[in-house]
């Protein structure tokens, strides 16, 4: 069942520059998409659009059939949708804890609720528990991706936005990230996500949206894939 | 408390006992009004600056209409004083409000916008007819003039502006206005109305100054537009509050003390040279210290944290 649903949408960052043009797309519940394609193919800017950072100039974006395209975003992450974004979005001057903290502003002053979230956060990655007193800017680069996506998850959200979550992070700790993913997925959180490891994104997806130039160029299920990938990733190189 | 904290606490009460009592001492009333006066403007700026990340180069505007709405008030309607300095308070934060668009620009742009409103209006003031705002000569308020009374009121509204701005640091919207600060969009990400608690944070900063304009007309007991637009009633505010430290709740004020007694020492000594004198310090400072006092030190003895934010 189509959860967030996205049709004929066109969205510029500047004047007439059309980054996305007339792009289509459907996540579907409990079931994980990826968005793959060359640099450039407007993979980020699918992301933010869905997500209420760009506005689009045409076409609408639904959430459980609901017209949410002029939603702000802040309203977002109330409506069960959380993002993670490409760019580092912790705030390194304060310790761990404290940007989980941050991740809970929508439970305002509910103490009690604030705290079992970041526990449940602390249980799933432990090593977040053992630097909570740290300050989040001396974690590396994998440790803050992480806590980034364990702060995304402490509102309970049933669909995650990934934006490249394991770019420029070292294979193990990229695995990690994708372990991760999968616990999600088997947890029904319906994830959405853009990234570059083609292979891994192709592993864990049940959907796969091929984005070129803006444009969709192919999409399907995983097994209308098989076969086809490295002739797709070939003519990114072409 | 800690240690830390009870030491810093009886230091602000011993401070404020003894700008109490300054009026029955034989030293000038008119330092230590205008040092309370540059406290207040430094508090106010650090909740937009400090805490929110905009630069407003036009500053003066708010404090420009708080001189000139008390002054208008009082001798065009016969309003009382409190009254008139009351709605300096309002008027301004209505200012605020109206320019408000402006904060969806960032940096440099919403700087050189806001200095430009300034400027605009100071030449409105200086234009409105003669019978309300007395062109360019101004306004007298000398049977108005009360420099005790009006010293009382800008203790008042100092420490309002300090417990302001405490509130601000340690509330949620202090929390929100930090995240905007350093990431706006990560912070609407969380769920932070961006926009909205912006404008909160802009509108406390704007009613502060305004209300010390109002007061500080009541004290000098005369309003003009060169004054009341001075662009040097910006910069003045800009260098203590960054001296002292941005985005912390005592640095403003140390800077506020230290640079208004600086600047009052070098100008009484160097008549001539006073502005150079003053600017080469600045440099100095800014190169050595661009955290101000409080930043530094917090930079070096962290556990000072929770006194000094």
């Amino acid at each position: 069942m189509a959860i967030l649903e996205a049709k004929n949408l066109t969205v510029a960052y500047y004047g007439d520059i059309h980054i996305l043009k007339d792009v289509s797309f459907c996540a579907r519940e409990g079931r994980v998409t990826a968005v793959i394609g060359p640099n450039g193919a407007g993979k980020s800017t699918l992301l933010k659009a869905l997500y209420g950072l760009l506005k689009p100039i045409s076409g609408s974006i639904r959430l459980r059939g609901e017209e949410i395209t002029e939603c702000k975003v802040h309203e977002f992450i109330r409506m069960g949708i959380a993002y993670v974004p490409q760019l580092r979005s912790i705030f390194p001057e304060l310790t761990v804890k404290e940007n989980l903290e941050l991740g809970t502003w929508i439970f305002k002053t509910d103490k009690a609720r604030v705290r079992d979230a970041i526990e449940g956060v602390f249980e799933r990655f432990p090593m977040l528990a053992q630097k909570q007193g740290d300050p989040a800017g001396l974690l590396s680069g994998g440790q803050q991706k992480i806590l980034e996506i364990g702060r995304s998850l402490l509102t309970g959200p049933s669909i995650c936005l990934l934006d490249e979550p394991t770019a420029t992070l070292a294979p193990r700790i990229a695995a990690q990230i994708y372990a991760t993913l999968e616990d999600l997925k088997s947890e029904k959180i319906t994830i959405v996500m853009v990234d570059q490891r083609v292979r891994q994104a192709f592993d864990i997806a049940d959907y796969i949206y091929v984005l070129e130039l803006g444009q969709n160029k192919a999409d399907g299920t995983r097994q209308d894939f098989v076969g086809r990938l490295t002739e797709t990733i070939k003519g990114w190189l072409d | 408390m800690n240690r830390y904290s009870a030491l810093a606490w009886a230091s602000i009460a011993a401070g404020l006992a003894f700008l109490f009592v300054v009026p029955l001492l034989p030293v000038s009333l008119p330092y230590f009004f205008y040092m309370m006066f540059w406290i207040t403007m430094a508090c106010a700026f650090n909740i937009i600056y400090g805490f929110v990340g905009y630069l407003p180069f036009g500053y003066v505007m708010f404090y420009g209409v708080g001189t000139y709405v008390t002054a208008v008030l009082w001798s065009r309607f016969h309003v009382p004083i409190p009254a008139a300095i009351l709605a300096s308070g309002c008027i301004g934060t209505a200012l605020a409000l109206a320019v408000a668009p402006t904060l969806r620009l960032r940096g440099i742009y919403f700087a050189i916008v806001n200095f430009a409103m300034a400027m605009v209006l100071r030449i409105l003031v200086a234009n409105l007819p003669f019978e309300w705002s007395g062109g360019s000569f101004g306004i007298t308020l000398s049977r108005a003039y009360r420099p005790l009374t009006s010293y009382y009121f800008m203790l008042g509204l100092m420490v309002l502006s300090g417990l302001t701005v405490l509130w601000v640091s340690r509330s949620r919207l202090g929390v929100a206005l930090r995240c905007i600060r350093d990431d706006a969009a990560a912070a609407s990400v969380l769920g932070i109305n961006v926009p909205v608690n912006r404008l909160k944070a802009w509108m406390i900063a704007a009613a502060i100054p305004s209300v010390a304009g109002g007061i500080e007309a009541w004290f000098t007991a005369i309003v003009d537009p060169a004054t009341s637009f001075n662009m040097m009633v910006t910069a003045k505010t800009i260098v203590y509050a960054m001296f002292g430290g941005l985005g912390t709740v005592i640095g403003p004020v140390f800077g506020a003390v230290f640079m208004y007694g600086l600047d009052d020492f070098i100008w009484g000594r160097f008549p001539v040279l006073n502005l150079l004198v003053l600017g080469l310090m600045i440099v100095f400072l800014i190169l050595f210290m661009p955290r101000g006092i409080a930043g530094t030190a917090l930079r070096k003895w962290p556990r000072l944290r929770q006194v000094v934010k």
